[in-house]
């Protein structure tokens, strides 16, 4: 979709507020800024961007394979996201702080070659391949903490640089976008940290760990929106709280 | 099709016997040489080197939501987009570690009951989701 015409389905829908929501219990990209959001399954949770104060775009909108996303494999998820929204996208880093099982390393991972490889484990490395299988989209880096899992990256993308801290790439001009597949817990310091550096962002969680950072995500600028409850009584309305737990 | 007044849906992750529900395995090279441990925490409490953390963190509320965080938003998906349903006005949930006493937090047997606003029905949808 041109830009132009993205802009003005946000317009359209959602007006021109300035702060982002993820907005589906699965994978979305956030644009530059904070301005869109793309929710790649179901166009009913545009509610959550309503409540969030955010702006979305939803890809399935007007791809009728996408109508029934929740049956979707991921990277198609992630290809028609990177050729839609983000077309002058030009290089993408990957922060990969485990999420999946490593990729078994030995004879396997020497036979990948770089924009065809054989499938991996990790979930992020999924993501990264159809990425890489758009046009303009090239591999600039990875951050892991595991050093066995850049190893296997490696093979992917033989010319990037790899990171144990993904902090350290955000101050890098030449990264547009970035993909986060990490555990929930640490989703909201890489996304935040991404925004920040005025990155587009692609991650995988719908909101970055709720109960370390409440609101932090969901609303910038503004205080805290309300946690969801991890066990206990708190957000029910009144006189509709549950019996306590039994111990 | 009348009017639908509420949704069941169960979800049972089959494994071969003996081996735990939802478990990763651990590799002889995830050893604290080759994991920063000390950056994995971040924003959560900050513990000794865990293998089993690292690679199982799905297991722990440091880390994770548990089952429904990882897995339930999935199945609900579907029932969202077809009945347009929004954020519920209630929820609530039951279940324990009756099974796997392995050093998880999270449950591994779960109800949850959802009820949504008035929109396709009256009064509400209730949807309850079973994870075992």
């Amino acid at each position: 979709m041109p830009p132009a015409r993205l802009e003005r389905h946000r317009r359209r829908r959602h007006g021109s507020g300035k702060s982002f929501a993820t907005a589906d219990p699965s994978d979305c990209w956030i644009a530059k800024g904070g301005r869109v959001v793309v929710a790649t399954r179901g166009r009913d949770y545009h509610r959550f961007a309503e409540i969030f104060g955010g702006s979305l775009y939803d890809i399935s909108l007007d791809d009728p394979n996408l109508a029934l996303g929740p049956s979707l494999p991921r990277p198609n998820l992630a290809k028609v996201g990177a050729e839609r929204a983000l077309e002058h996208l030009t290089s993408i880093l990957a922060i990969m702080v485990q999420d999946g099982p490593p990729a078994s390393t030995g004879s396997a991972a020497v036979s990948l070659k770089p924009r065809k490889p054989s499938m991996p484990s990790s979930a992020l490395l999924t993501i990264l391949r159809e990425a890489l299988a758009c046009e303009n989209v090239e591999c600039t880096g990875a951050a892991d903490i595991y050093t066995k899992r850049l190893e296997d990256f490696k093979t992917m993308a033989p010319g990037a640089k790899t990171y144990l801290d993904y902090a350290a790439c955000w101050k890098t001009k030449s990264i547009d976008a970035v993909l986060i597949a990490t555990p929930q817990h640490l989703h909201s310091g890489a996304l935040r940290g991404s925004l920040d550096a005025g990155k587009h962002v692609y991650q995988e969680r719908p909101w970055p760990s709720p109960w370390s950072t409440p609101g932090k995500c969901a609303r910038p600028g503004s205080g805290p929106a309300s946690a969801p409850s991890r066990s206990g009584t708190s957000g029910f309305p009144a006189g509709r709280s549950p019996t306590q737990p039994v111990s | 099709m009348g009017k639908i007044t509420a949704i069941h849906a169960h979800m049972y992750r089959n494994t071969p016997h003996g081996k735990p529900q939802w478990a990763r395995p651990v590799y002889p090279d995830m050893t604290a040489e080759n994991i920063v441990w000390k950056s994995f925490p971040r924003e959560a409490p900050a513990h000794d080197f865990d293998a089993n953390r690292y690679i199982n963190w799905r297991y722990f509320w440091d880390y994770s939501g548990g089952n429904v965080y990882e897995n339930m938003c999935h199945q609900l998906a579907f029932w969202y987009k077809a009945l347009g349903l929004r954020i519920p006005k209630a929820v609530t949930m039951t279940g324990g570690i009756y099974l796997w006493k392995d050093g998880r937090e999270v449950p591994d047997t779960m109800n949850v009951s959802m009820e949504h606003a008035r929109r396709f029905c009256s009064p509400g949808i209730p949807v309850s989701a079973t994870t075992s």
